[in-house]
């Protein structure tokens, strides 16, 4: 079985995620969306994109926090031409993907040690999604260096990045 | 003839190109270039051409042109009106890049027709290899559906040289366990004349990097003449 069957999500590649989704749908709306949105660095040409996009495909339970669905909102600008048809080729996405939203309660994480002090130094976000992760006991992915620093490079926790160049132990090129 | 001013053969007047042009060509032409240069020159060092069989093309090694977004080629071709060797250098470039792609489709076709590969391909995919991997054969190669495509995505892999495959794709497990019996036929008559494409993809990268130096050396001087940049920190701040 796949290392990504089951993942939990951060908020960066679920957007780059719903981003390339959109763009397989409307190709010829690339450009509008990366006006706003730049992909992130290592979707550098198209060979990666369609590298994530496989990645993604083969997760069969991909889970999310309700912070997250929430920071996709404020953190990502859409073009107001193509609101609508960005958020409701995303619902279809999650509808299809059968995405897992899962509430993690600031008092759940307060009520958790060691969470608690991970809410103090990264934030309820991340610390919500470590909690999903680690209750699930599956992996976290996420593009975020800083806090995969922060977790200490953490079995938990894997980069994007890192998995797309084949970086993490058991595979190699 | 200095980089910002061109004359105009008719009038005889020098053009001259200021700060705000300058800007645009680092911002939508030379540091996005160089950004997808060196991703082509990665791949190329791995000798992955990113070739794909269903489309018949490079996926990620593309002519120059495509490197950039469409609303920024007027950009390019104002850029190149003042820097000729950098246009011959792309010219060069893309002439290089058709070579390796009609290679890539020469050694797929050989490949595709090859016995030896055929006979690997019905060796690895028997009932007790299948059974050795813990794997079918319709999970192993997803959509493609049909033996046929089974070989061509074969030779798709042994052209790009591809190394061991992350769990994420259904292949890794029977590409990872036989891909040392699959590019070994590389090596081997009669697809080893038919594999002609390490100097295309070595000369190609040569011009991949003589581009992208032409291209530093040409924002070093418009930097330092116009005080500008190579970056602007709200570009970073995107």
């Amino acid at each position: 079985m796949s290392r990504y069957a089951k993942v939990v999500l951060d908020t960066g590649p679920l957007f780059s995620a719903l981003a390339l989704e959109f763009i397989k749908h409307f190709p010829a709306m690339r450009n509008l969306v990366t006006q706003k949105y730049k992909l992130p660095s290592y979707l550098g040409d198209p060979t990666a994109e369609a590298a994530f996009v496989v990645l993604i495909s083969d997760i069969r339970q991909l889970m999310i926090t309700s912070h997250v669905v929430g920071e996709l909102r404020n953190r990502y600008r859409i073009p107001s031409e193509i609101h609508g048809e960005f958020w409701k080729c995303a619902m279809t996405f999650f509808a299809e993907k059968q995405v897992d939203e899962r509430l993690i309660t600031l008092l759940q994480m307060y009520n958790n040690e060691p969470m608690n002090a991970v809410v103090m130094v990264a934030g309820p976000i991340d610390a919500g999604l470590i909690t999903l992760a680690q209750s699930e006991r599956c992996i976290l992915l996420t593009d975020d260096h800083r806090l995969m620093a922060w977790m200490d490079r953490s079995p938990d926790i894997e980069l994007v990045q890192n998995v797309l160049e084949g970086q993490i132990p058991g595979h190699t090129h | 003839m200095s980089a910002r001013k061109r004359s105009t053969s008719s009038r005889k007047r020098t053009v001259r190109v200021g700060e705000r042009i300058v800007r645009a060509w680092f911002d939508t032409v030379i540091n996005p270039l160089l950004q997808k240069l060196k991703w082509e020159q990665t791949r190329l060092q791995a000798k992955n051409w990113t070739w794909r069989f269903q489309f018949k093309h490079l996926e990620s090694i593309q002519p120059v042109r495509n490197m950039l977004p469409d609303q920024m080629l007027d950009n390019l071709e104002q850029f190149l009106n003042f820097h000729p060797a950098i246009r011959e250098d792309i010219k060069f470039h893309d002439d290089q890049r058709t070579k390796l792609l009609v290679a890539c489709q020469n050694l797929q076709q050989h490949l595709e027709e090859s016995d030896d590969l055929r006979q690997l391909y019905s060796r690895f995919t028997s009932p007790d290899s299948l059974h050795e991997l813990g794997t079918r054969l319709e999970d192993i190669f997803g959509s493609y559906k049909k033996p046929e495509e089974h070989i061509s995505l074969i030779a798709e892999y042994i052209v790009n040289n591809t190394g061991e495959l992350p769990s994420y794709y259904t292949t890794a497990p029977f590409w990872n366990k036989y891909r040392q019996n699959f590019l070994s036929l590389l090596d081997t008559p009669p697809i080893n004349q038919h594999n002609r494409l390490t100097l295309p993809g070595e000369q190609l990268l040569k011009l991949s990097k003589r581009l992208a130096q032409l291209l530093r050396g040409s924002r070093e001087h418009l930097s330092i003449e116009y005080d500008m940049p190579y970056v602007t920190s709200s570009a970073i701040a995107e």
